[in-house]
């Protein structure tokens, strides 16, 4: 199981002497076999969030832990070891891959770093990741500039395969793919999660794909988790205005359906390197109301005892109301 | 109602060495004034070449190899570079996925909307007075100070506005918007979309959307026209296209959008195969070899014919679809 505790990121600002709160405390979990879903606009941190999971930067302060190793404390082969396990895939296949190296010989330099095998069984591991991703042996004799998009994104997945992974960090795998290709890395995608056991964190602005491929999601708002619950309910049932913007936003595509074209939220993010006041989100949303501009809401189980986790002042009062009018349940 | 817009076997190549190639071969479409339209496709289906070329935009090697745009009276393809300039912007105008490729990176933000009025002959001082109008209208906060910002200062949505305050600064009769929110977030995408389409209805614009999503633009359109390496499959209402979609392309690239309704998350319906491309055509219908229904009478070419109250480029009809 990965753990992230109360993860904190700073930068310094450029030129200045202030810090960009790029992740002001996140604590999530992602079990066995599980996907968890990161949904947030730019600026919420979820790139950093993946940059501390993989340890290609170290957090300010919080943790990282699989199956309880606290993964920040590591160093030189411990860490390049423990590394092996989380892997990430980058939305962009095309800069990810080496031009000048065939798909094989990027298959096969992966398992020589890591020594994982050589020689004929090294060929041998190289054709059968290109299997399992669909491509077959024939695409090792291949360089990156002759395959399609959707392609590169299987290599892709091929090599982050080749170390034997447990998680693997998908960070807007599909948002460069046009929409039948698109179809085709999620279907892999979920076949791959059953056959090898794979945890994803699957990072996206997509909405409806997160909704399609995770079972618990996390919404993410200037450096922090506002929501986070089974996917059901954060995506269907969403507690806080900014999950519920981000579901408006995306709309079913049905034209029978009313679906007002109207902005959901106002404004731009703010600054991360000049957060507001109380909640970050206050200045956007449209239920702010005095307590929102001077307290930041803590991420509390909503309802209570449910596993689901929201940050919100106005969401936690209407709970209480309903609570207070000790209404049956249903009503 | 009387067509602005009228594309007759419009036809894209591309110059390699000796040879044309062509990419766009021969569009047909009419667009009625007023109408809403979504040009919807993959990459490589002409999309945004076809609509490039109806601007007069298309760059070397890239040209117009055939055909006629029509727009009003006049047919743009036969008018000079100086005689187009004068129609873009003007009466018709166009806005792109990334602001920061159409606007000067060394110019104010008011002054490119003051020079997308005073090329038109727009008196300096009055397109001063309207560009702070205009600013203020799209959205832009304090538009007397913003305006002596330049364009690396805004966030993308900032600069999308200022893009869309210069292509309506002369209310052009048409609005060809290429993916305008693609490269934005997801809030800022509604608020953008919203903005156009209000100034849409109140302009009277004629609009046409190029776009892959056919989820952004269900709610926005009046009228989708589906294209496929080159060509215009169907051409359909936008309740039709949905509802009772006419070519095996069309419902497949719906059925390969997750639908949001749906608590099982079924597989996501793929699409064997990749489109063909400009050096590697296919006879017959382009769509034949990735068609689930295709039959021996897809090995000639399908012309566009009326199906219920569209038109679509496919020999089988819906009825006799194999599921």
């Amino acid at each position: 199981m990965l753990t992230a505790t109360d993860l904190v990121k700073q930068y310094p600002v450029r030129g200045g002497d202030g810090v960009v709160h790029a992740l002001a405390g996140v604590s999530l979990t992602v079990g066995d076999g599980e996907t968890l879903g990161v949904v947030g606009e730019s600026g919420c941190g979820k790139s950093t969030l993946a940059k501390l999971l993989v340890r290609l930067e170290d957090p300010t302060s919080g943790t990282v832990e699989l199956d309880g190793v606290d993964l920040t404390e590591l160093r030189g082969p411990a860490l390049r070891q423990q590394r092996r396990h989380i892997q990430m895939l980058f939305q962009d296949p095309y800069s990810s891959l080496n031009p000048r190296l065939r798909v094989g010989q990027a298959l096969g330099e992966v398992l020589a770093v890591h020594r994982l095998a050589d020689g004929r069984q090294r060929e041998r591991r190289v054709d059968e990741l290109l299997e399992m991703v669909g491509l077959g042996a024939g695409f090792a004799d291949r360089y990156p500039h002759e395959l399609s998009g959707g392609q590169r994104q299987r290599v892709g997945i091929a090599r982050a395969l080749a170390v034997e992974p447990r998680v693997l960090l998908l960070d807007e795998p599909v948002s460069a793919l046009d929409v039948s290709v698109r179809a085709e890395i999620m279907n892999l995608l979920v076949n791959l999660r059953r056959e090898l056991g794979l945890s994803y964190v699957f990072i996206s602005h997509d909405v409806a794909m997160v909704r399609h491929l995770s079972d618990r999601v996390a919404v993410m708002y200037l450096g922090r988790v506002v929501e986070i619950g089974d996917w059901k309910s954060v995506l269907d049932d969403p507690r806080h205005p900014y999950t519920s913007a981000l579901c408006a936003a995306v709309p079913a595509p049905n034209p029978e359906l009313s679906q007002p074209i109207e902005a959901t939220v106002s404004g731009e993010v703010p600054n991360p390197a000049a957060p507001p006041s109380g909640c970050p989100f206050h200045p956007r949303c449209p239920l702010a109301q005095d307590s929102c501009r001077r307290l930041d809401p803590a991420l509390l189980p909503l309802p209570l005892g449910s596993g689901r986790q929201v940050a919100c002042h106005v969401a936690a009062e209407r709970v209480t109301d309903r609570s207070a009018q000790l209404a049956p349940p249903g009503s | 109602m009387t067509a602005l817009l009228e594309l007759a076997d419009l036809r894209v190549s591309a110059r390699s060495g000796r040879v044309d190639r062509e990419i766009v071969h021969g569009v047909d479409l009419t667009v009625e004034a007023g109408q809403t339209v979504a040009v919807v496709g993959e990459s490589g289906s002409g999309k945004s070449l076809t609509m490039l070329a109806v601007m007069g935009l298309l760059a070397e090697p890239l040209h117009v190899s055939g055909g006629t745009v029509r727009l009003g009276d006049r047919d743009l393809t036969a008018l000079s570079e100086r005689e187009l300039r004068a129609i873009r912007g003007n009466d018709a105008a166009m806005i792109y996925q990334d602001p920061m490729t159409s606007l000067n990176p060394l110019m104010r933000v008011g002054d490119q909307v003051i020079e997308a009025m005073t090329a038109h002959g727009v008196p300096k001082v009055e397109a001063g007075r309207r560009m702070l109008d205009l600013l203020a209208r799209v959205g832009i906060p304090d538009p007397s100070r913003t305006a002596r910002a330049y364009p690396h200062e805004f966030s993308g949505g900032m600069r999308q506005r200022v893009m869309i305050a210069c292509a309506l600064a002369m209310r052009p009769r048409l609005l060809i918007a290429d993916e305008p929110t693609t490269a934005l977030d997801v809030t800022i995408q509604q608020q953008i979309l919203a903005l156009i389409d209000e100034l849409r209805r109140e302009l009277g614009m004629t609009t046409i959307w190029v776009t892959h999503d056919l989820g952004v633009v269900a709610r926005l359109v009046d009228r989708v026209v589906v294209m496929y390496a080159g060509h215009v499959v169907e051409d359909a209402p936008v309740r039709q296209v949905f509802s009772a979609p006419q070519h095996p392309y069309t419902k497949a690239l719906l059925a390969a959008l997750p639908d949001p309704t749906d608590d099982d998350r079924p597989p996501l319906t793929q699409i064997p195969g990749r489109p063909p491309t400009a050096t590697d055509p296919v006879e017959g219908c382009p769509f034949r070899p990735r068609c689930s229904q295709a039959v021996d009478a897809c090995a000639t070419r399908p012309a566009l014919q009326t199906r219920m109250q569209g038109r679509a480029a496919c020999w089988v009809p819906p009825h006799e679809w194999r599921n």
